[in-house]
């Protein structure tokens, strides 16, 4: 049979049997549409989970046992580095993209600022911080900013309460807390550029923001050409003092949100930090890096450069990536198994519809077999119907989540309260999972339709045609 | 060579050994261009034959051959092939879609041809005015009368003008007048276009037009006689 006729005659008895078809189709068209919108939503999650908090593409090498020693760094202890000469070995290993290495303060600071943009001003006990190079955190900044080492850019004027420095510098004095008599004199200086992470904005925009009734940093950071500057005492916190040097308030200025920033602290840039460390925690804190991030060419290579790394005697700090990473598909299992329980129930279905009509069409089929078709022609007009039903279920669950989707985001973005990393999007239609679940919802229903194709054909036609009307 | 040769065909339906033996030994020859009525009480075994002849029911023992080839020897698609280009069948039933108009009822052989039929709209309007339903193309079946529906199983056999011909006629359901016509129908057909037409009947009066008549009785050839048609029934 030529396709065109059997394209005309599978059109027309879609059309005859409209009714019965559609409630047969309904339960593919559901189970399609859970089908897409669970693996929409798991895959919308995987992107939160693991592109946002636990990014697959990267891990931390830490030194050996610096689990204790990265919590005593805040305290003022100076924990076990890793040597630049470690740096540039990790940066040869196979699969890697590219290194970053972090120093880590070694001693403690604290902090308050923000008065202009939440109208008083917000302050944390420790603020841990870190340096990196400067060139991974160059695209991230706001226009105009420079995110290197301010000693060597700043007047080092002579500042006093009563003579206040130039536009952009601040005094800083020799120490904190300030002796009454006699007056102080600092040096202007300009403030530290500061980066944060886009976790600690969605924290703080997510929990803090909300619960403290200020506005979200996202926003205003990015809008607000100035930045944001902040009181930064270092040497001085909390939990203790420094070691060695002797506290003093500088001025850090917020300068962009960076992937490469921290997750909760401030990020400078390598050299104040090198500077800074030597200053109030010596030279050894200054040489080594407290942690660096490795960048892979593709997440498939992290067991083999993990590998890599503990050869090194460095350690891989695990993110838990890969423990979401597992629930997530768990959770993803479990609701695809009960779409595709859908999908089979409904196929059943379908495949007991056609086997009804054929029963009662036995007559028609044997007409048909008397007018030149073949065996292979019943069996194709059956599939045909079977292969347009699935084509038009399909469609319309795939529409059907869609719009769901649709709705579900709408409804988060309006309803639900701000939280740390709330996508703005939950679902993730990519053309691979449309293309999958439709040709699983046309291949259900062809498959259905494959025993009563079957029997359709093997209609014997003189007997088909004795018990005609 | 004879359009069919039939020897021995017998058919049972059935266990093979107890089953009902609706066709028994039967052994003729049809010869192209003849107008035959077949005739038979109910229960005869008239519709058996005709299903044998139009190759739809292969399962027979004994010898068919249609254009000197065996039916029995054709693949399914072979089979097929051949009603779809040789015969024309008009059933019993009319085996009408209800839910298509005429015209769709008509054209449903040209689907199976292998080939797009040129003129297909032209040809079922022939094949339509042939039956006397000119301009009734767009109706549905159920709004047709008995003899109106054979019409219209008739002209979908006509459809492609296949040579043969076999019709299994219900003339019972139809009145004398509508019976008659359609009779004449197939003796034009056959006088003017050149078709051979093999029926089969239990009426005695069909007979009448036709130039050879067989008899069938519990499936056995009792009677094979060539005669001169009448001019009208
Ligand atoms: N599929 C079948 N299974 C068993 N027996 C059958 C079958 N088809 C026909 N028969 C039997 O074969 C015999 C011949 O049947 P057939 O249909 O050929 O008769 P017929 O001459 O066409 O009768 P009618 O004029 O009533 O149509 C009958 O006794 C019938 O019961
Ligand atoms: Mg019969």
């Amino acid at each position: 049979m030529r396709a065109a006729a059997l394209v005309d005659l599978v059109a027309r008895d879609l059309k005859r049997s409209l009714r019965t078809f559609s409630v047969a189709a309904v339960g593919i068209t559901v189970g399609v549409a859970t089908l897409a919108f669970f693996l929409a939503l798991s895959a919308g999650m995987r992107e939160v989970v693991l592109g946002r908090i636990f990014p697959l593409d990267r891990v931390e090498v830490i030194p050996p046992e610096t689990s204790v020693g990265s919590v005593l760094s805040v305290l003022g202890a100076a924990p076990a580095g890793i040597e630049p000469s470690q740096v540039g070995a990790l940066r040869r290993v196979p699969g890697v993209r590219a290194v970053l290495p972090r120093m880590r303060f070694a001693f403690p600071t604290s902090g308050r600022g923000g008065r202009a943009i939440f109208g008083r001003d917000v302050g944390a006990g420790e603020i841990p911080a870190d340096g990196v190079d400067p060139a991974l955190v160059r695209p991230d900044l706001l226009e105009g900013a420079d995110f290197s080492d301010p000693d060597a850019r700043s007047s080092h004027r002579a500042c006093s309460p009563s003579a206040a420095c130039a536009e952009g510098e601040y005094c800083i004095y020799p120490q904190i807390p300030w002796p009454t008599t006699p007056p102080q004199t600092g040096r202007c200086e300009l403030p530290i550029p500061a980066v944060v992470s886009p976790y600690l904005v969605e924290v703080f925009d997510g929990v803090i923001a909300p619960s403290h009734h200020l506005p979200r940093l996202g926003g205003v950071l990015l809008r607000q050409a100035n930045g944001l500057v902040l009181e930064w005492d270092l040497g001085r916190a909390g939990l203790g003092s420094a070691r060695q040097g002797t506290p003093r308030r500088v001025y850090a200025k917020l300068v962009g949100i960076s992937r490469h920033a921290m997750d909760l602290g401030i990020t400078v840039p390598l050299d104040v930090a090198r500077r800074l460390n030597r200053e109030y925690a010596g030279d050894d804190a200054a040489g080594t890096f407290s942690s660096v991030v490795v960048y892979l060419r593709d997440a498939s290579e992290l067991t083999a450069v993990s590998g890599a790394v503990r050869a090194q005697g460095l350690e891989v700090r695990t993110s838990g990536a890969e423990q979401m990473g597992l629930l997530v598909t768990a959770i993803t299992v479990i609701l695809t198994l009960a779409s595709v329980i859908t999908v089979i129930v409904a196929a059943l279905n379908i495949a007991h519809v056609f086997l009804s009509l054929i029963t009662e069409r036995r007559g028609e089929i044997g007409l048909m077999r008397a007018l030149g078709a073949t065996k292979g022609d019943v069996r194709a007009i059956v599939l045909g119907q079977s292969f347009a039903l699935g084509l038009l279920a399909s469609t319309g669950g795939l529409l059907l989540a869609r719009l769901a989707a649709y709705g579900c985001d709408h409804l988060a973005r309006t309803r639900l309260p701000p939280f740390p990393f709330k996508p703005d999007v939950w679902f993730v239609f990519s053309p691979q999972l449309v293309a999958g679940v439709f040709a699983f919802g046309v291949g259900a229903c062809v498959l259905s339709a494959l025993v009563p194709a079957r029997r359709a054909a093997n209609v014997e036609p003189a007997s088909a045609l004795s018990g005609g009307v | 060579m004879p359009l069919y040769e039939l020897r021995n065909l017998t058919r049972r339906y059935g266990r093979a050994a107890g089953g009902r033996v609706a066709l028994d030994g039967v052994t003729l020859t049809l010869d192209k261009g003849e107008l035959v009525a077949i005739l038979g009480t109910s229960g005869s075994g008239k519709s058996t034959l005709l299903n044998v002849l139009g190759a739809l029911d292969r399962d027979y023992t004994g010898e068919v051959l249609l254009d000197g080839r065996e039916l029995r020897g054709l693949t399914d698609d072979a089979a097929a092939a051949l009603r779809q280009r040789t015969l024309g069948f008009v059933f019993q039933g009319f085996h009408l879609v209800p839910s298509w108009s005429v015209r769709q009822n008509v054209a449903l052989p040209a689907s199976f041809a292998p080939t797009p039929v040129a003129d297909l709209a032209k040809r079922i309007d022939e094949a339509l005015e042939r039956v006397g339903l000119a301009g009734r193309g767009d109706d549905l079946p159920a709004a047709l009368s008995g003899g109106q529906r054979q019409r219209v199983a008739i002209a979908r056999a006509l459809l492609l003008k296949p040579p043969v011909l076999l019709c299994d006629e219900p003339t019972g359901s139809l009145d004398h007048a509508t019976g008659a016509s359609i009779l004449a129908l197939f003796e034009s057909l056959h006088r003017d276009e050149g078709f051979t037409v093999i029926r089969v009947t239990h009426e005695e009066r069909v007979t009448a037009i036709a130039r050879r008549v067989l008899r069938i009785e519990d499936g056995r050839l009792v009677d094979d006689r060539r005669q001169r048609p009448k001019e009208s029934v």
